[in-house]
């Protein structure tokens, strides 16, 4: 994988749409951390005279309802955004790898169990599900990111396990079998080098899933609780005002859609510069 | 066909088995007692304990879920909390409101969707091709909710041409019969109720309709590019067939596996996004009961409504399996051996 990583950018680097997101991606990454230096002013201060003020060199995109500076607030919603993707992916991926290399390597009756466990989530509709999780173990953005994380597993296992089905038929695996490699050895030297690529695009992707659905759940009530700077909990705020104050429903939705598009774009650009480089 | 149809319906119930589990455990995932929630803090204990003998919670995990699938079996979802009406009855009031929306925002989605990848891809790498692949990557990645109020904001405030939320003008003389209302207004003969019911689908059903659009586009215009370089296409162009004749009759035919695939994939997107979409515009179905039911912790109505989703989800999905026969006769399935 390593010694490939050059060639591979190249090829990256060619498509357009990937080089955008890669962009976006940066915009996020840079924004997150900086928020604090870049913020004009502190995601919950209030500014009471300056309640639903119009943009102005002071609030550069205008105010909330109780005075809170909107691009403050969106800033630090990066950090939130980064967050439930990293979080959520990564919630997914740690449960869905092991599933599906156990289903993979132990065959039989555990893998049908398994299998068809993962066929029964996939029998939901990803967001419903989320929200019948979250809605009955309590709103909150932590219960946000353990239902995203829940519906995303299918997908991981599903990869991994074809991978492992496909390796553990390989003349080189069953010579290491001979030699004494175990199946974790078999698991970490041979599954996952020829699963990275798919599941490094799956990832990616999910990222940006990740993030619409947390704010699709925020955005109902069901996730990030005030005074969080979410971006799907400020649009939801942002609705009751939205013949005074329509910037409050611009900025918020904007920054959602450039956030899961950068993961999109740059997914999608992985995943073309993968099939090329075979 | 009957052979595969019967196998494919048996194949249904282990999964349909596990969606029952899941929506019985639901109940188990609650932070407490259900039944202290469900009646709130100031609920005498007496009060508390009759609910908990009511949905069953004194009894053994495996006694609960057995009754409760024994339950099912027979229709029966339980009562809601808050009205006391049988679960299934509720369910039986919104659930067309959500069909009607989503068949309405799926068939949107197919007519722009095959049409837009159509057009890029007869026309590879110019200006509608550009425009195209721009609009699908953006409208996978839009959040809904947002497009769904930047429409009510455009279209209803600011334009006044469509109405904000609901499913009919309040003043409306529509007779119901099936509850769908674009089929009962036109069983009525009443044209007026028609137009009304129309303009009142139109913004939801097309905010629900953008990512389905959008994925059905690119996968359109990808396995039409793919299909265009086939043998049979140069032999059809060599015949002196017209563009449009060679590209609708033989390459489209050939693209129509994978455009179903990514069709019947999107059934789960617009069944979770109608959540969101019927809570932005008010649209009295399914989804928006479940939020209300969450918010309401009436249980037995979030576990009816996940139920039935899950139901409608994998029927429909057993739909788009039997209609890749139709669409590819070389596909022939026969039951795997055992």
């Amino acid at each position: 994988m390593s010694r490939s990583t050059p060639r591979l950018w190249r090829r990256f680097r060619r498509n357009r749409g990937g080089v955008v997101g890669l962009l976006l991606l940066m915009a996020l990454l840079a924004a997150a951390p900086l928020a604090p230096v870049l913020a004009p002013h502190g995601p919950a201060d209030q500014d009471l005279l300056e309640r639903l003020a119009r943009p102005s060199p002071r609030h550069p995109l205008g105010t909330d309802d109780l005075g809170r500076d909107l691009l403050s607030r969106i800033l630090y919603g990066a950090r939130v955004s980064l967050l439930v993707g990293v979080v959520g992916v990564g919630i997914a991926l740690s449960i869905g790898v092991p599933v599906g290399a156990l289903a993979g390597f132990a065959g039989g009756r555990l893998d049908q169990l398994l299998m068809r466990a993962m066929d029964v989530l996939l029998s939901f509709p990803a967001f419903l599900l989320a929200v019948a999780i979250v809605g009955i173990a309590g709103p909150s953005l932590q219960n946000a990111l353990l239902a995203i994380g829940v519906i995303g597993i299918p997908t991981y296992a599903r990869l991994v396990r074809a991978t492992v089905l496909v390796v553990k038929a390989e003349p080189y695996v069953e010579a290491a079998h001979a030699l004494g490699a175990g199946t974790g050895r078999v698991l970490v030297r041979h599954v996952l080098p020829n699963c990275a690529g798919p599941l490094l695009v799956q990832a990616t992707l999910g990222m940006g899933t990740a993030i619409l659905e947390v704010a699709g759940l925020s955005f109902l009530g069901l996730g990030a609780q005030p005074p969080t700077p979410e971006w799907g909990a400020m649009l939801s705020s942002g609705r009751a005002w939205v013949l005074t104050a329509p910037w409050l429903l611009l900025w918020p939705g904007l920054a959602i859609l450039l956030a899961v598009l950068g993961f999109t774009l740059v997914g999608d650009g992985l995943r073309d510069a993968l099939a090329s480089a075979q | 066909m009957a052979r595969y149809v019967a196998h494919r319906l048996l194949l249904l119930v282990p999964v349909l088995l596990g969606v029952a589990f899941v929506t019985f455990l639901t109940l188990h995932l609650t932070p407490g007692d259900p039944a202290q929630i469900m009646l709130g803090e100031r609920a005498t204990p007496e009060a508390v304990a009759a609910l908990r003998e009511r949905l069953g919670l004194d009894r053994p995990f495996a006694t609960q879920f057995l009754r409760y699938l024994g339950r099912l079996a027979t229709g029966d979802l339980g009562r809601s909390i808050q009205t006391n009406n049988e679960v299934l009855g509720e369910l039986g009031l919104k659930f067309p409101a959500t069909i009607e929306l989503a068949l309405f925002a799926m068939g949107v989605a197919i007519v722009l969707g095959v049409a837009a990848g159509a057009l890029s891809a007869s026309r590879p790498a110019t200006l509608w091709d550009y425009l195209g692949t721009i609009g699908s990557t953006v409208g996978i990645a839009m959040p809904v909710f947002w497009l769904g109020l930047l429409l009510m904001l455009l279209f209803s405030a600011l334009l006044g041409w469509l109405p904000f939320s609901g499913r009919l003008s309040p003043a409306s003389d529509l007779q119901r019969v099936t509850h769908f209302y674009l089929l009962d207004s036109l069983l009525t003969g009443n044209l007026r109720a028609f137009g009304d019911s129309l303009r009142h689908l139109l913004l939801p059903g097309l905010t629900l309709a953008t990512v389905p659009t959008a994925f059905i586009a690119r996968m359109t215009r990808a396995a039409l590019l793919e299909a265009l370089g086939g043998e049979y296409i140069r032999t059809a162009r060599a015949k002196g067939l017209s563009e449009p004749v060679v590209l609708l009759r033989h390459a489209l035919r050939n693209a129509l596996v994978p455009v179903l695939t990514i069709t019947g994939l999107q059934f789960g997107t617009l069944l979770g996004g109608a959540v969101l979409t019927e809570s932005i515009f008010a649209w009295p179905g399914l989804g928006r009961l479940t939020v209300d039911a969450i918010f309401a912790r009436d249980y037995p109505l979030v576990q009816g409504c996940l139920l039935l989703f899950a139901l409608t989800f994998v029927l429909l999905n057993l739909l788009t399996d039997l209609l890749y026969v139709r669409a590819d006769p070389r596909i022939r399935y026969r039951p795997e051996p055992a």
